[in-house]
């Protein structure tokens, strides 16, 4: 760590994510003004110079010797996180790993995997793992008029209130990441302040061809297993988990089945959404 | 009663466990094995009465009338199954209450249950907590190349059902895992 401090920072950042202290150092203050721009919705500039975890980023660029060039490095603290020839890719390894970090270690957030869509005051939350086609299903929503919250993570509170965690919405083709949907696309700035919402259903499904949903019920408990099953920190603090999942599927409903098109089957998951949850 | 009924309770585990009771089912998380399990009403009631003290005749008779069902020994028997199972009870390997004669199937087929009827049998539901990097959204392989140990978890690949970013030598890399 002490070389790493020996360094020649151009530029550092300190900001305020979900209740932890995040600092960003980079020799190249173009490239951090760049980061700022990819850094996770609801971020605030942090006082304090006390972080809880400091990335520095290392700009590689051309070295003394004409055919040797730099790579990009960075560091989370002394770790190496990451090296690339393209600095794209190290500021892509950064991203993650702050994604990463904040949803495991947010003291009075707990973070879940799943895809979240707001519909007359209350969320959609539909938990997921990576390529079971919650973002999918997210967009169809989103066109059918439910207010964009999450296609990453549903963030709860200890009341069992959903955050929005609003990045742009991005579907997959082939292991490619592509945005699809302008309207998740907008800048923090531009995006209206979401407010937190009680959970009105809970969708646990995955897509099989021709496949019509027809869910069935859960139990309050059974819906709590599932939501669990896709909780960043689960191992890491399952009390804490536990207590909120308690609290957020008492007022809510789980429905559980394998879907079809995205299509088909949002208007069913609206209605459903109506009749039980509004 | 019978020399079964006259037995007594096995002791229910608390070590280790975390604890949360909904309305009428009981989320329990095993800190030991990271597994999470669902107790349902059924089980939860002879969880409950799982206290190393009272009599296997006096939870079947609770399960009896709390259930609506005159079958109680038989639903405590399956309940102890599957709390065994789970391992959340403290002598798993002595339990004390009636034997696992009284199989699932074999209990539905022999009281005639089916439809709502069945969803009065005890039922533990377990999972296998995830490791944080499984409960992450994927990366492409370019993405995973650009990392370097320890950042790569087993992070899912996008595009691959069975690969995931793991460490291979100095590097990480999308592979089997």
């Amino acid at each position: 760590m002490a070389k790493l401090d020996r360094l020649d920072w151009a530029a550092d950042l300190r900001i305020l994510h979900h209740g932890l202290a995040i600092g960003i150092r980079s020799n190249n203050a173009e490239c951090l003004r760049g980061l700022q721009a990819r850094l996770p919705f609801g971020w605030a500039p942090a006082r304090s110079h006390r972080v809880d975890r400091l990335y520095s980023l290392v700009g590689g660029g051309a070295a003394a010797s004409p055919n040797v060039r730099r790579l990009n490095l960075v560091y989370a603290n002394a770790v190496r996180l990451g090296r690339s020839r393209e600095l794209a890719g190290v500021v892509r390894a950064l991203e993650v790993d702050l994604e990463r970090y904040v949803a495991e270690h947010a003291r009075r957030r707990l973070f879940l995997h799943a895809g979240v869509v707001g519909w007359c005051g209350r969320a959609i939350v539909i938990p997921g793992r990576s390529m079971s086609g919650k973002s999918t299903l997210v967009a169809a929503l989103v066109d059918a008029g439910a207010t964009y919250y999450s296609d990453e993570y549903a963030v709860l509170d200890g009341r069992g209130r959903v955050f929005a965690y609003p990045r742009p919405l991005r579907l997959r083709d082939g292991g490619a990441a592509v945005v699809v949907s302008d309207a998740t696309a907008a800048g923090d700035a531009e995006r209206p302040t979401l407010p937190p919402l009680p959970i009105g259903i809970v969708v646990v499904t995955r897509y099989r061809p021709r496949a019509r949903w027809r869910p069935r019920r859960l139990s309050a408990g059974q819906a709590g297993i599932a939501m669990l099953g896709h909780t960043v920190a689960a191992r890491l603090r399952p009390a804490h988990a536990l207590a909120v999942l308690r609290r957020a599927v008492s007022t809510s409903v789980a429905l559980d089945g394998p879907r079809g098109e995205a299509a088909d089957c949002v208007g069913a998951m609206l209605r459903a959404m109506t009749a039980f949850a509004v | 009663m019978n020399r079964v009924g006259d037995a007594v309770m096995p002791r229910a585990r608390d070590a280790h466990l975390v604890v949360e009771t909904l309305a009428d089912e009981t989320l329990v998380y095993d800190l030991e094995r990271h597994r999470a399990h669902c107790l349902n009403r059924a089980a939860t009631l002879v969880w409950r009465a799982c206290d190393g003290h009272s009599r296997v005749a006096a939870t079947a008779a609770l399960l009896e009338r709390e259930l609506g069902s005159p079958h109680g020994l038989s639903l405590l028997g399956i309940a102890l199954e599957e709390l065994s199972r789970a391992r959340l009870l403290d002598e798993p390997g002595a339990r004390r209450g009636p034997r696992e004669r009284y199989s699932r199937r074999a209990v539905i087929r022999a009281l005639g249950l089916a439809g709502a009827a069945s969803l009065m049998l005890p039922v533990v539901e377990s999972i296998v907590a995830p490791i944080p990097a499984e409960a992450a959204s994927c990366l492409t392989t370019a993405e995973c190349a650009a990392l370097a140990p320890p950042a790569c978890t087993g992070q899912p690949i996008c595009g691959s059902t069975t690969d995931c970013c793991v460490q291979r030598g100095q590097n990480c890399r999308a592979r089997v895992c």
